[in-house]
């Protein structure tokens, strides 16, 4: 087992590298270099000159590069172009706000997707199920920003129920921002259930034509049992990959619906720096975001010969 | 007399599909008494297991089971699906085909045989519960049960899972047991066994005993009663004995004509020259070739040395995992790493360049098992049959002419000449497999398994047609098997091989009546027992006892 | 074994026509020219006139969905077919050569895949600046190592099997082999998958537009129209409504028929 999370981990290092190469090439693709858009359209060629040579550019890029990399293991992020504040400290506010958004929208969606994909898998054809696929389907096809614009119409403007933008800090007291965070986390949950609603009902759809599920209720045994102790595990083991790549795509950050909703978000962070261009935050963004979706699948891995003790090596 | 423990009468069974419902059982009866072994025997498609299915009350989700009466043991079952679920288990047990699919792989061995009696018989875990499951697993003969316990199904082989297959079905003593194709996917001789390991419980417990089968040859000799069963219904149904010495329907008569034979035709094949030399062959499979530490490597073929004539027939017998795969491979020149020469024409394959060995390829041929795979599913027959002649050097209308006669001296009608291989049936597709490589008049065909995955009474065919073939055509084959049946008419020469090491060759003739090898006078043991006598058949006794090599290495 | 008809199918067909007829003519005749701005006649209600209504321009609401639903298709069409040969060029590469090229393709792959799709194309985006070309290759970047993957594990999985082996008895070399045979049975697997990222292209599309980090304005898009309206979600709910059902209607469509596909071509994944 040690020796399994050691490969994995070992495997997952020449991606990360990769990665950090990727983010690091993609910034010097930028038309202009650094320098010049640090000080902007109207500097005199001296101090130009002055900031490359401040910044390394003039090293080789190898050179940059590896400089790069030792800053960022120093936990020196870079700072960012608009305000000039260090970039990592803005970073991790950003997403420790994500991760509150997130983790309980994602833990909520698995507790309704899991069950209900099982369950409608064994009343296969039925009207549970149909409701099931049709509720799946739909949640696929309709984008997070359209769902929470609908949210915002409907419990914000015309019922007047709830907060529709923006959110209060710490200093409120907890059901306020409660309350200016159900809306968005309600948007989360429709868009992002589909999928693992799909992938649930369709691998247990699968796992209990198999064998071995004959094999149980030939034996006589109940059908709770055949259901939650001989199916699950086995139809959850697909489900999970799905599950890993959604959820460290979430923490990157769900962009559009931090966007709609004016939450600091990680996702509103990077669409904002987009637009201002500012290239050591988009930098960053990236970089902890590619990091997350690694650490999550490796931690899928880890998971699987749990589930399944055939995954080993 | 008393009333039987099962007693089905008007059992019908659809399948419900877009197009239409399609009619997979129709009126079958049948009964069974207490302590009664019985087989049932069919080709495949003939409904015996869905038979099987319906009668454990699991048939597929699309399927509508309607039954007049569904007696067992006295209590009518057919109105209430709470009281047909009541005897799963308990009442009927249940073996299926597939043993390395049939236990969850997820679940610990022990918990799976714990549950259903923890679940029938409350038992707790405990002092009660781990002796019965011990002495169910000493009674398949399963070794060391504290391990055996803690282990997954994964870490088991076929055999073995089969036997513990068996221990979770026989732990809860049912009155009966259904057990569907309990061998097929298993070693001959490790089939063999799991056949008489339940006959034997069976006899030793008063249980009842089905046994579905497409061989009839394998349960003939260990039944009480056959019953034949075709498109749906139940044809014959008779004593053992009565059946085999005056077999009333057609069904049956095929089946039992099926039946390879015995008695080996001795054979003159006059030796040509030699056309495939394999000298000292070893070859090596890494296990894991993955990261950074060197893989162990696993030998799966040991200085294999053989020679084919040409117009001679050569067997190569060998269960799965024998290497008898990799020998074929080998010989078409498709393996890249091997030490040891392969010579076709007296050259090796690498010795020669781009155009000879493509040459040489052509007088080479292969015919693969599973024709639904080796057939590309895009092509139209004629094209299958026609692309090796690409580079023939033939007109166009020559070689549409050698593509029909190919397809014309394999028995295919002109109506399929033009059809995608799914539009065929398992014998035609394999008939395109032998035109394909016909039509390049090949020196040489090797056969890999090239009838193992058709039904029985089609496998008699294309064994057959590739006999005739060859004395008419005059090629070399070296056809591999795991059974030693079917090669028994046709051989010259017969090789078994056992773990990549050749054990025996030599004539077929001496091969079967004398076996030298301890293993291949087993392998022997367990073949047909069936000799014709009259108008029908007669059973023989066995002798050699095959136990000692069933466990896999 | 029949798959059993989805009564989506007909559904999702009829849904796929309805919108691929409008975008064809959405982007030839529109009822009104979908730029034009009218500063006296903004935030009309529906009338005869105007069936949709104005937006805040004064700009068709009709003729602004037309031409963008041809806008936002053709940008999710064009960037599946360019991640599609990407992806099947580099995943019949990585099948056929194996050793170091496919290690390398597969390690590029799981660089890029560790970027969630829409956060990939914001990054790149971010470099090629807000221009049709960039969109398209931005979307087209995002999902070309999924296809790649889905290329290689059937063209190995397919040289696995008998025919491709009889083909190399038959005296055929490895190019004929891959061309012939392998090639073409590929072909299904990689239909399935891009039905499925044509879907999830048009998703990522109108998000990026949403966000307006796609087309530029005045460029009519489905999410830039939903961008626009917000502003008025509480006088015109409609301006945010009517675009919003369009791209339901379509993604509804392109799912559903996407799944009839797999249905047909694919039927190991029928459940799904």
């Amino acid at each position: 087992m040690l020796a399994y999370a050691a490969k994995r981990f070992a495997l997952a290092l020449p991606t990360l590298f990769l990665v950090s190469l990727i983010v690091f090439g993609v910034m010097r693709l930028i038309p202009g270099d650094p320098a010049a858009l640090i000080l902007g359209d109207a500097a005199d060629p001296e101090t130009l000159a002055a900031l490359r040579e401040q910044l390394g550019l003039n090293q080789p890029l190898a050179v940059q590069f590896f400089d790069w990399i030792s800053r960022l293991l120093g936990g020196d992020w870079g700072t960012s172009l608009t305000n000039d504040e260090p970039v990592l400290p803005t970073i991790i506010e950003r997403f420790s706000f994500t991760v509150t958004l997130v983790l309980p929208v994602f833990a909520i969606a698995l507790c309704l997707a899991l069950p209900a994909g099982l369950l409608a898998a064994r009343k296969y054809g039925s009207r549970f199920d149909s409701i099931v696929t049709v509720a799946a389907i739909v949640s696929l096809s309709v984008p997070g920003f359209w769902v929470a614009l609908l949210l915002i119409l409907v419990f914000g403007v015309e019922l007047g129920w709830l907060p529709t933008v923006g959110y209060v800090t710490v200093d409120d007291n907890w059901t306020t921002q409660v309350r200016y965070l159900i809306l968005p986390a309600a948007a989360l949950l429709i868009v992002e259930t589909g999928q693992l609603l799909r992938m649930m009902r369709a691998s247990s759809l699968e796992v209990l034509e198999a064998e071995y599920i004959m094999h149980a209720r030939a034996k006589g045994l109940p059908e709770t049992r055949v259901a939650w102790r001989h199916a699950f595990p086995n139809a959850l083991a697909p489900t999970l990959t799905l599950a890993g790549m959604l959820l460290g795509s979430l923490l990157g950050g769900a962009a559009v619906i931090e966007t709609v909703f004016a939450l600091p978000g990680l996702g509103r962070l990077l669409v904002d720096s987009v637009f201002q261009r500012d290239y050591p935050v988009v930098q960053g963004v990236l970089l902890l975001v590619a990091t997350l979706q690694i650490a999550m699948n490796l931690l899928v891995d880890l998971l699987h010969p749990v589930l399944d003790p055939r995954v080993r090596l | 007399m008393t009333a039987p423990l099962l007693d089905i009468r008007g059992l019908s069974l659809k399948l419900r599909s877009e197009s239409g419902d399609l009619p997979i059982l129709s009126d079958v009866s049948l009964a069974m008494n207490a302590g009664e072994i019985v087989g049932l025997v069919g080709e495949s498609g003939s409904g015996k297991s869905m038979l099987a299915k319906a009668l454990v009350g699991l048939p597929p989700r699309n399927a509508v089971v309607a039954t007049e009466h569904f007696g067992f043991a006295g209590v009518d079952l057919a109105a209430s699906a709470a009281a047909h679920a009541a005897i799963c288990g308990t009442g009927i047990g249940f073996v299926l085909q597939e043993p390395t699919l049939s236990l969850n792989p997820a679940m610990r061995v022990g918990e799976q045989l714990a549950e259903a009696l923890i679940h029938h018989r409350g038992l707790r875990a405990g002092a009660v519960l781990s002796q019965r499951i011990h002495a169910a697993l000493a009674a398949v003969q399963i070794k060391d049960p504290e391990s055996v316990l803690r282990r997954y199904p994964h870490e088991f082989s076929g055999g073995q899972r089969q036997r513990l297959l068996i221990a979770a079905v026989m732990l809860l003593e049912p009155q009966m047991v259904i057990a569907d194709e309990p061998a097929t996917a298993l070693d001959v001789l490790v089939g063999n066994e799991i056949l008489d390991l339940l006959v034997r419980h069976a006899r030793e417990k008063n249980s009842g005993l089905l046994l579905i089968s497409h061989d009839i040859a394998q349960v003939a000799h260990r039944v009480d009663r056959v019953m034949v069963m075709d498109q749906g219904s139940v044809v014959e149904n008779r004593a053992t004995s009565e059946l085999l010495r005056c077999p009333a329907h057609q069904r049956t008569r095929s089946l039992l004509a099926a039946v390879p034979r015995r008695a080996v035709a001795e054979h003159t094949a006059d030796c040509g020259r030699v056309i495939l030399e394999i000298d000292q062959l070893t070859v090596r499979f890494q296990k894991v070739r993955f990261g950074w530490r060197r893989a162990q490597t696993r030998e799966v073929l040991s200085r294999a040395s053989l020679k084919v004539h040409a117009g001679e027939t050569v067997a190569i017998i060998g269960e799965s995992g024998s290497g008898k795969s990799t020998l074929a491979l080998a010989a078409l020149g498709l393996l890249a790493s091997a030490s040891g020469t392969v010579m076709v024409d007296g050259q090796t394959w690498a010795q020669r360049t781009g155009g000879e060995r493509i040459a040489v390829r052509r007088r080479v041929q292969a015919i693969f098992q599973d024709p639904s795979s080796s057939l590309d599913p895009r092509m139209r027959i004629e094209k299958i049959v026609g692309e090796g002649l690409r580079h023939s050097g033939l007109s166009s209308r020559e070689r549409i002419d050698a593509v029909h006669r190919a397809l014309h001296d394999v028995g295919l009608s002109s109506t399929t000449w033009t059809r995608y291989p799914h539009e065929l049936s398992g014998g035609q597709r394999q008939r395109v497999a032998i035109a394909r490589a016909l039509v390049l008049s090949p020196e040489l065909i090797i056969a890999d398994e090239p009838v193992s995955a058709l039904d029985v009474t089609i496998q008699e065919q294309i064994v057959t047609l590739l006999d005739t073939l060859k004395r008419e055509k005059g090629f070399g084959l070296l056809f591999i098997t795991h059974d030693l049946a079917v090669v028994s008419r046709i051989a010259d020469r017969v090789i078994v091989l056992r773990n990549g090491q050749i054990l025996e060759e030599g004539a077929a003739s001496r091969v079967l009546s004398a076996p030298r090898d301890p293993y291949t006078r087993a392998l022997l043991a367990c073949g047909p027992r069936l000799v014709p006598e009259g108008s029908g058949y007669r059973l023989i006794s066995g002798s050699s006892d095959p136990r000692q090599f069933s466990h896999e290495p | 074994m029949t798959s059993r008809r989805r009564p989506g199918s007909l559904l999702g067909l009829t849904a796929c026509g309805l919108i691929s007829v409008v975008s064809l003519v959405g982007m030839i005749w529109t009822p009104f020219d979908p730029y034009d701005i009218n500063l006296d006649g903004r935030l009309l209600p529906a009338s005869t006139t105007h069936w949709l209504g104005t937006d805040e321009f004064g700009r068709d609401v009709l003729s602004r969905l037309m031409r963008a639903s041809g806008i936002s298709l053709g940008i999710a069409a064009l960037s599946t077919v360019l991640a599609l040969c990407l992806g099947a060029f580099l995943g019949g590469a990585a099948a056929f050569f194996r050793g170091w090229i496919e290690r390398g393709v597969l390690l590029a792959c799981d660089a890029l895949m560790a970027f969630p799709a829409l956060l990939l194309a914001l990054g790149i985006m971010a470099v090629a600046g807000p221009n049709e070309i960039g969109v398209i290759f931005a979307l087209a970047i995002a999902f070309t190592p999924r296809l790649m993957r889905i290329t290689r594990a059937a063209a190995i999985s397919i040289s696995e099997r008998d025919y491709v082996k009889a083909s190399r008895v038959l005296g055929n070399g490895e190019w004929y082999t891959m061309l012939r045979h392998v090639l073409p049975n590929c072909i299904s697997p990689l239909t399935v998958a891009a039905g499925t990222i044509f879907g999830t292209a048009l998703l990522a599309e109108t998000a990026l537009s949403f966000l307006g980090i796609g087309m530029p304005p005045p460029t009519a898009t489905w999410g830039g129209m939903m961008a626009d309206g917000r502003q008025y979600i509480d006088i015109r709910p409609g301006l945010i409504v009517i675009p919003g059902s369009a791209i339901s209607v379509a993604m509804l469509g392109i799912n559903l028929l996407a799944d009839a596909l797999r249905d047909r071509l694919d039927p190991r994944m029928r459940y799904l």
